[in-house]
Formats: C-alpha cells, structure tokens, sequence
C-alpha cells in the first residue's frame, strides 16, 4: 500500500539486538479515492468550454427614412438570399425588377452549397478578396496583429468598393435560428463585406412558396 | 515461508489526482443553471462571451427566458417593474427573485412563481411556464421589452446576449431584435457553441 515510511533516522544502535524499530506507515489509498472524487465531481459540474458568440451590430431604425431611400443598392451589387424549410436556401442575383425576371435558385447549407456560391459572386466581383483568407490565417495564428489584419482588409475591400457583394438575408416563418446562425457564420467564412437581415415581405414568401413546393 | 507481502506506492497516484484536479478546478467554469435544456447551434465564430452580460434565452418552443447576472442589479430591475405593474412584492419574493438565475413569466404570473417552492419553479418552468411575452403591435404590452429596459439600467455596461435553440423559429429572434432596436440597444451578442471544422 501506499505508505510514507517514518523511520525515526539512525542513533538506535544501543538498544537490543531483537528489538526492531518501528516504522510509522501512512496509507495514502484513501487520499487517492478523495482526490479522484472531487475530479468526477468537476468534470461533471463544470463546463470546459466557454460558449462563443457572434457579434451582431444592427443599425439605428429611422422612422423617417423614406421607402425610396432604402434602395439606393445597385442591382450588380445585390444578392438576396431567403432561409426557409427543410434547411434549404433560394438566392437569386440582382434586384426585383418588373422588366427583368428574376432566375431564383435553390441550393443548401455547407461546402458545396452557399459557400462555393458566396465564394464565386464575391470573386467575381474583386479577385482580391480571396486574399483576404491569407491575412485572417496569418492573425489567428498571432503572425499577424489583428490591427494590420483589418487595415489590409479594408485596403482589399476598398479597391472595388462600389462593386462589392451586399447580401441581404431575408428569413421566412419556416427556418429556424440554426439556419440564420449558419447564413451569418457563411458571411464571415466567405468575407462578405456588407449584409443585413432584413424582413421578408409577403410577395417574397409567395415567391419562396413558389420555388419550394 | 511467509510471504512476501506487495507494497504498492500509490504517493504518485495522489500527485496525480490532485494534478489533474487542480487543473480542472482552474481551467473549468461552473455550468450555469439553466431553466430549459437549450441546444445551441455552432459557428465558426472564435470571438469569447463577456464574463456578465444579460441573457435572453429562447427555447424550442419559443419560449422566451431572461437571466441577469448580480443579484443586486436582480433586485432594482423587480422593484421597477412591480412599481410598473403595480405589483406587491413581499420581501421573501424579493429574495427568491434575487436568487432567480433564469425566469420566463408573464408579469401578472410572477408573485404566484415565486411562491412556489425551489422544486415546483423548476418543474413549471420546463412544462407550464409560457415565457415572457413579447408583443411587438404598436399599443401591445411588451413585457420583455420593460424587463430589458430595467436590466439595462440596472447593469448598464453588460452586453446582452441572445440563446436560442437551434430548432427554435426565426420569427420569435426578430421580435426580439426589434425589442432591442426600439430601446437603440443595436449591439448584442448571438450565443454559439465552438464549431470543430473552422476553415474550408
């Protein structure tokens, strides 16, 4: 067992020969038990990791702004993309425009789905963007301070400002907050510069309905 | 023959133990308790939650829970709202509201939740609580939007963060987020767990 021999030291040489000094023996066993106790005992009550979180910043709602006023996005820039049912994702490029139809696709969640699309449209719009997946690497592995990391994004991004992507994600009744935490997270995996949650109108819920039957 | 009894030194088993809990004791936090089991979902967000912040929890159902953190910021935000409501909360209420970690009542339901027992709060919270409503109509009651509003005064340099179930649906989020904008509170924090497969 487990034990701390307490000897006592030398200097007992006088006594008899028979006479055998005895050891003090502590049995630490227990103490193993106790100790293995209390690790159950915080593996189970505590959590190991901290919960993440996204930051979202919405801006300041102005009664006063006119319906006009809101629309000042140019149709080149605009991708709108809809959350609804069964986890499933209907985008369409551009801006409702009467002359114009709209050729609304649907696509899903992950890798092949609105990422490879998100990658594209934002490619296609500045080259350089793809860059920017270098520089955020470089600042998560402290190569890089998270200052010049921003200040060479926002270099990147300035350089086809007015072209670049602005995506609007508009939710319907039917998809659920996984699937907006997922569309948010898409947008800072794919560096898109600008989107916005925005209300769904009833006209574009028919239009989901129409393309999701 | 006698035998040859087998020590075994088990003084490293105990350094060990208590190494491994000292580590857990260090790098673990106590899981705070929740009301209803919530399941997050997870992003690749690497950005860690404030220590205090103020939380709006949504279940499955749709249910809405609030949680503050300190019990003296717990107790100004009771006060106000029972003054507003015109409630008459006695000071064990009080007390039992100070020791709340979550709550997701109606105004008019939460004299008679915290005169129930500690056993009985938990069993209505899971089955029968209706969580707080949140009435966005312009002359609608909206109470969330009156507990946020003292939270914020009670503690006005926390975050407020947002917990949701995965399966929860969306339209519940934007009345929450319109709550929030209506009282300019524009910054927040959505709540998500660690995603493993962060790139590509």
């Amino acid at each position: 067992m487990a034990d701390i021999e307490a000897g006592g030291g030398g200097g007992h040489k006088k006594g008899s020969k028979g006479r055998k000094k005895k050891s003090v023996r502590v049995d630490f066993t227990p103490l193993v038990d106790l100790g293995f106790l209390l690790i159950t005992f915080f593996m189970l009550t505590t959590s190991m990791t901290r919960p993440k979180t996204m930051e979202i910043q919405k801006p300041k709602p102005d009664p006063n702004q006119k319906e006009d006023e809101k629309t000042k996005l140019k149709a080149s820039q605009a991708m709108t993309i809809f959350l609804t049912k069964d986890n499933k994702i209907v985008y369409y490029f551009g801006l409702m425009d009467p002359n114009k139809p709209l050729t609304p696709e649907v696509t899903n969640y992950g890798v092949d789905g609105i990422r490879k699309i998100l990658k594209k449209a934002n490619h296609d719009r500045n080259p350089l963007v793809d860059s920017i997946q270098i520089y955020k690497d470089m600042a998560r592995l402290n190569k890089m301070t998270i200052e010049d990391y921003h200040k060479n994004r926002k270099r990147i991004e300035d350089q086809a400002a007015e072209k670049a992507l602005v995506v609007l994600i508009k939710a319907d009744d039917t998809s659920t907050y996984k699937n907006l935490v997922d569309i948010l997270d898409e947008m800072s995996i794919t560096n898109v510069r600008s989107y916005a949650i925005v209300d769904i109108t009833p006209a574009e819920v028919q239009l989901v309905k129409s393309i999701i039957k | 023959m006698a035998r040859k009894s087998t020590w075994v030194d088990m003084t490293p088993f105990v350094d060990v133990a208590f190494l491994l809990l000292t580590f857990f004791m260090l790098v673990t936090k106590f899981k705070p308790s929740e009301a209803v089991p919530v399941d997050t979902p997870t992003s690749t967000s690497q950005i860690a939650l404030p220590d205090k912040y103020i939380k709006m929890t949504v279940d499955k159902k749709g249910r809405i829970f609030f949680s503050l953190d300190g019990k003296i910021a717990r107790g100004q935000a009771l006060d106000k709202i029972a003054a507003k409501y015109t409630l008459s909360i006695t000071p064990e209420e009080k007390a039992t509201f100070m020791n709340l970690e979550q709550f997701g009542v109606p105004v008019n339901q939460l004299k008679s939740f915290l005169d129930m027992t500690p056993d009985q709060q938990k069993d209505y919270a899971t089955s029968k609580a209706e969580g707080i409503p949140v009435d966005t109509s312009k002359n609608g009651d909206n109470q969330l939007y009156q507990w946020l509003k003292e939270a914020r005064l009670a503690s006005p340099d926390d975050r407020i963060a947002i917990k949701g179930d995965r399966n929860a649906n969306v339209p519940i989020f934007n009345k929450i987020i319109k709550t929030m904008q209506d009282q300019d509170a524009l910054r927040f924090n959505l709540i998500t767990g660690a995603e493993s497969d962060s790139q590509q």
